[in-house]
């Protein structure tokens, strides 16, 4: 029976996907979970599910949409599971070097940081991925006119938060 | 936005995570189960599920009992795996997190059995405005050697109704409805309990594990 299933058209080599699409994922995932190491465990899990999703995914565009959305997606879920994952005991924070806490990232980039989690998505795939209101309402699965409004929302916030300093170029 | 995305472009996924991920990925290959159901319901979550239940009724058999225990089993093709193939949901589908899945329907999947192992789930949902209208999990366990999947879902009905409109047999305090597929030793089981619609599908087994792993489903032993 097998034979009446279709051929895949498309076939994903994982190893390739990781390489090629490592800092896109990695930099999404950062700037949603804000933790370096909370950041890796999305990367990995992202990528593992790849593995096993891998038959379902139809073109290039496809992979990319897809591990956008499985990324921004797993990012929420460590979110609603942060609380049972904070395993660092006070001492461990307190020994942590100012080199583990900061990174040297522009005024712009902490004030998209520190943006809701609705807006923050928006704003980062608009202006840094370069994607239609289209594309992230489809990856999103959001109404096109709900992520305008995000956008506009988030570009709001960031003026006041930057003083009128945030510009669309 | 310049700023902004030089500060992004300086963020690079390190070597040694891309290293352990890729890693990681090829002992996971390794594990995949072998013999599992290919079926990737995943593909056909719960909208899906009411077109491979319209499917079902087309490509049901007559419902005939079979001399097993006080079972009934409903006969049922292996056409029903056509009903599979051409649906393609993907791109309205979003993927939901194990926990959540658990936390939504109430159930501890990685529970379902005293002494089984999940080897593998699948959960997808579709959402309306950011909440989860309909949703599908697929889950693939090990008990005792057997190798099988279940498919779960709150929000419909996932059992093929002809299969629900036969006879139905008694496990535990449920009404459980079987079905037969004579010529590859495939069996599934439908049943509804507190709410979940559950949907079991033994591949390649022997009647008698296949009813022995439903004894053993929490929900049927209750």
């Amino acid at each position: 029976m097998r034979g009446n299933m279709r051929k895949p058209a498309y076939e994903v080599n994982i190893d390739e996907a990781v390489r090629e699409h490592a800092d896109m994922v990695y930099r999404l995932a950062l700037l949603n979970t804000r933790d370096k190491y909370e950041a890796e465990d999305v990367f990995q899990e992202v990528f593992v599910k790849l593995l096993r999703y891998q038959k379902s995914i139809q073109s290039e565009e496809h992979l990319k949409a897809w591990l956008i959305r499985v990324t921004v997606n797993q990012c929420r879920s460590l979110a609603t599971t942060a609380w049972n994952k904070k395993k660092v005991s006070l001492d461990a924070v307190a020994e942590m070097t100012d080199e583990d806490e900061k990174e040297d990232y522009s005024e712009v980039y902490e004030a998209v940081k520190e943006l809701p989690d609705k807006y923050r998505e928006v704003i980062h795939l608009f202006y840094y991925e370069e994607l239609q209101i289209k594309e992230i309402a489809q990856i999103l699965k959001r109404n096109e006119a709900t992520v305008k409004t995000h956008l506009a929302r988030g570009r709001q916030i960031l003026n006041e938060k930057l003083k009128g300093g945030f510009s669309d170029g | 936005m310049d700023e902004y995305k030089k500060s992004v472009e300086s963020q690079h996924a390190p070597e040694a995570l891309i290293q352990a991920t890729l890693k990681r990925i090829h002992e996971e290959d390794a594990k995949m189960p072998e013999n599992l159901p290919e079926k990737k319901i995943r593909r056909f979550p719960v909208t899906a599920v009411a077109g491979m239940a319209a499917a079902f009724l087309l490509l049901l058999g007559v419902t005939q009992r079979q001399g097993s225990n006080d079972f009934y089993y409903n006969q049922v093709t292996d056409s029903i795996i056509k009903a599979e193939s051409g649906i393609d949901l993907e791109n309205f589908v979003q993927e939901i997190a194990f926990r959540d899945y658990e936390e939504y329907t109430g159930i501890a999947f990685a529970d379902l059995f005293e002494d089984g192992t999940l080897m593998q789930s699948e959960i997808a949902g579709i959402y309306s405005e950011e909440e989860l209208t309909e949703d599908s999990g697929t889950f693939y366990y090990e008990v005792d050697g057997i190798r099988f999947m279940i498919q779960t879902s709150k929000r419909a009905q996932i059992a093929p109704k002809e299969l629900t409109t036969g006879e139905s047999s008694q496990i535990g305090e449920v009404d459980v409805y079987l079905g037969e597929i004579s010529e590859n030793e495939r069996y599934v089981a439908a049943f509804e309990q507190d709410g979940i619609s559950y949907y079991v599908v033994g591949n390649n087994v022997e009647k008698k594990d296949f009813e022995k792993i439903l004894k053993k489903m929490k929900p049927l032993a209750k």
